[in-house]
């Protein structure tokens, strides 16, 4: 009996460097990890399958990675097929895999419809981190002409879509975690970098018997600690709803610490 | 319905809501039918689209293998060689943020270059040798 | 094409074949046209049926059926039993030809209950369908159909005064046309049953194959479970065969609930309470769907709607919605809540968690309108079984 851990944050949430931790704590993430290059920046530790079969979902489905609206995708039998492959050749393979790719997001229930027993950690980050840092980017990459130039336009001639994507990624996390409450835990970027034993706590929790690595290991202090950012916004009726997706997920971490707290003797 | 021939739209909602109906029907038109068109127009099966999956990942593999055999230091002298290895190895990530279109007509030249590989080799001086391996036959079996 | 005729100037068109003199002189009541075999030569049936609100057949020995093709399959029709004849014998002549043709909005007018009886439990019509008469020589059937005509057609009792609230205007809608006139209960109130067959069929032309689909590869003798949210008197309980399937409907009208228990006896219809609780368990239907309710309703209850849909439905089976999605907000008589597609999916999205993956997406497009209005949707439900 195999079990499995999906990393899913939106994209620069700090997914990354929770992959780097679990993945020197012995998670196994793919057989073929990509390092970050111009076309896919954020890309360390993905699993360059299971990225193909999201893109692959997502180009079926006229999109790119970068979904700023809710998705109802047409997977084919041929994109299941392929789902099922993955997972068993890692299942016979490994006593505890798991894949972390931001595109996940929006898949969640496709891979639990395959994977009734798999456990979701949560990564997020403040809007106004994420968004900001995917401007600044997609900017330079447009200048310099590397990646897709139709991406790269979007973020500039549709108002609000980073902030949009941040919206429709988080969303749905949030709609995972309220249907599977006990498979998901929910951690922000601030937690980590703050010091949450997340791999204690992801061992205490589902006993999946990590190795604990320090986090200062895995993780690049020297990354940007400004939290928050001013949000520009266009679209103002924007706020409410980005605003709500953000507490509920400070309410989720919460709850998370709250658990660890019980579990930890009292100092 | 005015009897004249010209009338000036008074609702202008109702005629974006036709469009994202419309807009969305296609979109479902185009998923079902395999992925994005081609820029010609006609649209790709999904069969087909993922036979041309296959082959850009069978043409890496095949690179892949050549380059970690006793060949490997003799092919990379070959300007075709390093040509191929570098557009599908070394950059491969680029395929993946790629716009549908690009994406599509990406992958067509994978396969074309599979094609031409796979024939150069079994012609060429050792494709005896080559023939010799099952895997090298599936490929051929599959893509001449 | 014209225009569809609005009802002003529909009347009933009897055709009395080889009868024509003696259903001529029959004094039959109200605007009506009586046509003989020459006038439904193809060339001319177009013309001849027209303007007809509905058409009666007392000839069916003589009347070309085969000929109503294309629009002329919208008028409703009032097939007239010959006098004289067994079940069988009428089954083996206008079976194919005729019997078969007919649906929901079609009737029958029969003297005799034992044939009917026969022909209805054979071709699944409802009890609805008959127009009884007592005599059924032509020129006497002509005149008891007409007299029934004219009664249906008078003014019906007002409903839905002041401002719209979906439940409390649907509910009294349904209760007022129940008693009188169930089949203006049904698409459009202030249309023609014509119209609204119109709809009907083109409706039943996308619904039809998708419902084939849900059903899939189960096999035959495993009960295929259906609901309909919103059903009425049950139009779309018609279209599947109760011997392979059960058919469920809910609707937030009592009267609608009595008229569609009358209609179909072997089928299940319950009453929707207020606060849009379906009153099944948990993975109950293998297809549950609704035609035309959702755009009627606020979308709290949208929500509430299709999030309830969602639970009653198995792993696996469908969620079906053919609904407008393209209204401007032009009338402040309007019970429709304007709302795009991407709107619904979003809501859908939101209201199922994203436990669904899209099936299908077809736009759907009415006669009487200058732009496409409707679409349907069809999602399948992903997930493991909770219950067995």
């Amino acid at each position: 009996m195999s079990d499995q851990l999906i990393i899913a944050g939106f994209h620069r949430s700090g997914t990354s460097a929770t992959a780097r931790l679990l993945h020197r704590g012995g998670l196994f993430l793919g057989y073929e990890l990509l390092e970050a290059l111009p076309s896919n920046p954020y890309g360390h530790f993905e699993d360059r399958e299971i990225v193909n079969l999201h893109t692959r979902i997502l180009s079926d489905n006229e999109q790119t990675w970068a979904v700023g609206e809710p998705l109802l995708p047409v997977v084919g039998q041929q994109r299941w097929q392929l789902m099922q492959r993955i997972i068993d050749r890692r299942n016979s393979e490994h006593r505890i895999w798991g894949f972390k790719d931001p595109r996940t997001c929006l898949f969640m229930m496709l891979w639990k419809h395959l994977l009734p027993n798999a456990k979701v950690l949560i990564v997020y980050r403040h809007f106004s981190g994420s968004t900001y840092s995917l401007g600044q980017r997609h900017s330079s990459d447009m200048f310099l002409r590397r990646g897709s130039a139709q991406v790269h336009g979007r973020f500039w001639e549709e108002p609000d879509f980073a902030l949009r994507m941040w919206l429709v990624h988080n969303n749905a996390l949030l709609a995972f975690a309220r249907t599977f409450p006990e498979d998901t835990m929910t951690v922000s970027l601030d937690m980590i970098r703050d010091g949450f034993p997340l791999v204690w706590a992801l061992n205490r929790r589902w006993g999946l018997d990590l190795e604990d690595v320090p986090v200062a290991e895995a993780f690049d202090q020297s990354i940007s600690v400004r939290r928050v950012r001013r949000q520009p916004v266009s679209d103002r009726r924007l706020i409410g709803k980005v605003q709500g997706t953000w507490r509920r997920l400070e309410e989720l971490a919460g709850e998370t610490e709250m658990a660890l707290r019980k579990e930890t003797p009292v100092a | 319905m005015p009897e004249n021939d010209f009338y000036t739209p008074t609702d202008m909602d109702l005629l974006r809501m036709e469009n994202e109906l419309l807009a969305f029907e296609v979109r479902f038109l185009k998923a079902r039918s395999g992925g994005p068109s081609e820029i010609a127009g006609s649209p790709i099966s999904l069969s087909r689209m993922t036979h041309l999956e296959e082959a850009e990942t069978d043409l890496k593999l095949l690179l892949r293998r050549i380059k970690s055999s006793p060949l490997g230091p003799v092919a990379g002298t070959n300007r075709n060689f390093r040509t191929l290895n570098d557009r599908y190895l070394k950059r491969s990530e680029e395929a993946l943020s790629m716009s549908p279109p690009q994406r599509i007509a990406y992958l067509e030249g994978a396969e074309r270059d599979l094609v031409l590989l796979l024939g150069r080799l079994a012609r060429g001086p050792l494709g005896v040798m080559f023939r010799r391996r099952k895997s090298f036959r599936t490929l051929q079996e599959r893509y001449l | 094409m014209g225009r569809v005729p609005t009802d002003a100037d529909q009347h009933p068109v009897f055709y009395a074949g080889r009868f024509f003199d003696e259903v001529a002189d029959a004094g039959l009541l109200g605007d009506h046209t009586v046509l003989s075999d020459w006038d439904v030569l193809p060339s001319q049936l177009s013309a001849a049926l027209e303007r007809a609100s509905v058409l009666v057949v007392l000839d069916l020995f003589s009347f070309p059926f085969e000929s109503l093709t294309g629009d002329l399959r919208d008028v409703p029709l009032v097939l007239s039993l010959p006098a004289g004849f067994d079940a069988g014998f009428l089954t083996t002549v206008f079976g194919r030809a005729a019997f078969a043709r007919l649906g929901f909005f079609d009737r029958v007018a029969a003297a005799d209950a034992g044939v009917w009886g026969k022909l209805r439990r054979r071709y699944g019509w409802t009890e609805r369908q008959r127009i009884e008469i007592e005599d059924d020589r032509p020129e006497n059937a002509a005149a008891e159909i007409s007299a029934a005509l004219e009664a249906e057609s008078a003014l019906l009792a007002s409903f839905g005064e002041g401002d719209y609230e979906a439940n409390r205007y649907w509910s009294e809608r349904g209760d007022a046309l129940a008693g009188d006139a169930p089949d203006r209960a049904i698409c459009s109130v202030n249309h023609s049953l014509r119209f609204n067959k119109a709809i009907h069929r083109i409706q039943a032309a996308v619904l039809r194959p998708q419902f084939a689909a849900a059903r899939g590869t189960q096999p035959e003798d495993v009960p295929f479970d259906v609901l309909e949210v919103g059903a009425g008197i049950g139009r779309w309980a018609a279209g599947f065969d109760p011997a392979s399937t059960r058919f469920t409907g809910v609707d937030i009208s009592a009267g609608m609930v009595k008229a569609a228990r009358a209609n179909f006896p072997e089928c299940r219809f319950d009453r929707l309470g207020a606060e849009s609780i379906l009153p099944y368990g948990d993975e109950s239907f293998d297809l549950a769907f609704s035609v035309t309710v959702m755009h009627h309703n606020p979308t709290p209850t949208k929500r509430a709607l299709i999030s309830e849909m969602w639970r009653v439905t198995r792993p696996g089976g469908r969620l079906m919605f053919l609904e407008d999605f393209v209204s401007g907000g032009w009338s402040t008589m309007s019970t429709v809540y304007p709302m795009s597609v991407l709107r619904f999916v979003e809501l859908l999205v939101e209201a199922t968690a994203g436990q669904v993956v899209l099936e299908h997406v077809e736009s759907v497009r009415y006669p009487h309108d200058s732009f496409t209005r409707g679409g349907l949707l069809s999602v399948s439900k992903l997930g493991v079984a909770k219950t067995w």
